[in-house]
């Protein structure tokens, strides 16, 4: 069974309170949005912080939802919350915290789970999206790392299918481009 | 009209899905194909990313936190910086020593939720009990992420969060009335806590005063979890938890802790002595997580005559 056909049941749940089904609903969603919040910021630190908030403010979101507002895309609703804590985190980020300051210590941690074999391509494609622009950054976390259909990442984004569409093929452009650089560093 | 370049791919993409071989796609459009190969490549590359993964130990502690939270929505509970306790930078630490008690209430909060945790199954490995199959695996995970801390607060925090851990799994297997592996919990709760007072023996002056305020605080938690353990466990195990209780005590106190500049021997207890391998700087060598630090029948973190001003 199809671990996102559980989602309704399980936010009906929780959304009267039921903890272990939220419990549930945090296990399936954790991973991808620590993902989606990390590759947007390259903290791991702060990635796990902001992935803390994103579930906390969905607890409050849903139990002080009124029922007759139903969320229409669960998925979409949870990303969108991150979105927005990114963007938040993003806004208001110190001028003195750099971007590029030593990304890979920052994801140290983060890439335990990887493969030793894959870690060389691995670290390359990160790179690459760390200095994409956000909206392609954002375009290719949700299509490629994330594995979401263009119908998913438009909703997401707010975006026709079509944009994003247009959206991936210049992000993928730019980062074949950017990684042809990291290669040649 | 012929296909936009950005329908081309998005259409491959979309048969690759399916299970289209890249090849085939390419075949489909040779017009396009030199453009498109190295996009569809990338694409099945970034298929790696998706390994990326929080970390265990956060994964755990954001869900028993979250599950606290959601019993008492309404509870102050500092979010920001909430799972920083298990990897600071050391000037970090300093700026936030003044959240010390409230990050370490968290680690009260964990032990006493990870049996709920413990009970769903969904950490199985994280949180398996000493007897358990899992636990051996469990602790070589915690050395990985010893060996993977470079920093001495870090390895401080990691081992204030173990020695957490050890207290969890003590309270769950009393609680099923496995005496054995309780106090084995027990005697790996003691000796966290004593790599922890020595690693703190080996820090710099300033950060060994606030990592010793991170010491006191957790320490603050656990002889609460310590003294409700010991009103309910059976006599035989009484007296190692009331050995692991005075040596929480002890511990953390301004006397037990090395002087910064005396190479970071602490000065008594942990049993430095009888585990020269025990850390008491960043550079020495970790030893493997969950090994007591004395003999089994030792006091944990140390026996009694070597905890200085113990009569």
């Amino acid at each position: 069974m199809n671990p996102q056909s559980k989602l309704p049941k399980l936010l009906a749940l929780a959304a009267e309170g039921d903890r272990q089904s939220f419990g549930e609903f945090y296990a399936l969603h954790l991973n991808e949005i620590y993902r989606y919040i990390l590759f947007r910021i390259y903290d791991d630190n702060e990635a796990e912080d902001l992935t803390a908030k994103v579930f906390l403010e969905a607890w409050e979101n849903l139990t002080g939802r009124q029922p007759s507002h139903q969320i229409k895309n669960i998925r979409a609703w949870i990303y969108r919350i991150a979105r927005n804590k990114v963007v938040d985190y993003l806004r208001t980020r110190k001028p003195h915290e750099p971007l590029d300051d030593n990304p890979d210590k920052k994801l140290q941690s983060a890439w335990l789970e990887t493969e030793l074999d894959d870690l060389f391509i691995s670290q390359k494609l990160a790179e690459g999206i760390r200095r994409l622009p956000p909206n392609y950054q954002e375009i290719i976390i949700l299509r490629f790392i994330n594995q979401m259909s263009h119908a998913e990442a438009a909703e997401i984004m707010n975006i026709t299918e079509s944009h994003v569409r247009v959206l991936q093929y210049r992000a993928l452009r730019h980062m074949r481009d950017l990684v042809f650089e990291v290669n040649n560093e | 009209m012929s296909e936009t370049m950005e329908e081309i791919l998005a259409n491959c993409m979309e048969r690759m899905e399916t299970g289209v071989s890249l090849e085939a796609c390419l075949a489909e459009y040779p017009a396009a194909a030199a453009e498109l190969e190295p996009l569809l490549r990338m694409t099945q590359q970034m298929k790696r990313l998706t390994k990326v993964a929080p970390r265990p130990a956060f994964a755990q502690y954001a869900r028993t936190q979250l599950e606290d939270q959601l019993v008492s929505p309404r509870k102050a509970v500092p979010f920001k910086g909430l799972f920083r306790h298990t990897r600071q930078e050391p000037g970090t630490l300093l700026q936030k020593r003044s959240n010390a008690m409230g990050m370490f209430k968290l680690i009260l909060a964990t032990v006493l939720a990870m049996s709920v945790t413990t009970a769903t199954g969904a950490y199985a490995a994280n949180a398996s009990n000493p007897g358990d199959v899992l636990h051996g695996l469990d602790l070589a995970m915690e050395n990985v992420q010893l060996n993977l801390t470079s920093d001495v607060s870090g390895k401080v925090q990691l081992r204030l969060e173990f020695a957490s851990e050890r207290l969890a799994e003590a309270q769950a297997t009393f609680a099923n009335n496995d005496v054995a592996d309780g106090q084995e919990a027990v005697n790996e709760y003691g000796a966290e806590i004593s790599a922890a007072t020595q690693l703190i023996g080996g820090a710099d002056g300033a950060n060994q005063e606030a990592l010793t305020s991170l010491l006191q605080a957790a320490q603050g938690v656990h002889q609460d979890v310590l003294t409700q353990l010991l009103a309910t466990v059976p006599d035989q195990a009484k007296d190692g938890i009331q050995q692991a209780l005075d040596a929480s005590k002890h511990h953390g106190k301004p006397d037990d802790i090395g002087n910064p500049n005396d190479g970071g021997k602490p000065n008594g207890s942990g049993n430095p002595a009888k585990n020269p391998n025990k850390p008491g700087n960043p550079n020495d060598p970790v030893i493997p997580t969950g090994v007591p630090a004395g003999p089994p029948s030792s006091v944990p973190g140390g026996p009694p005559d070597h905890v200085p001003g113990k009569p």
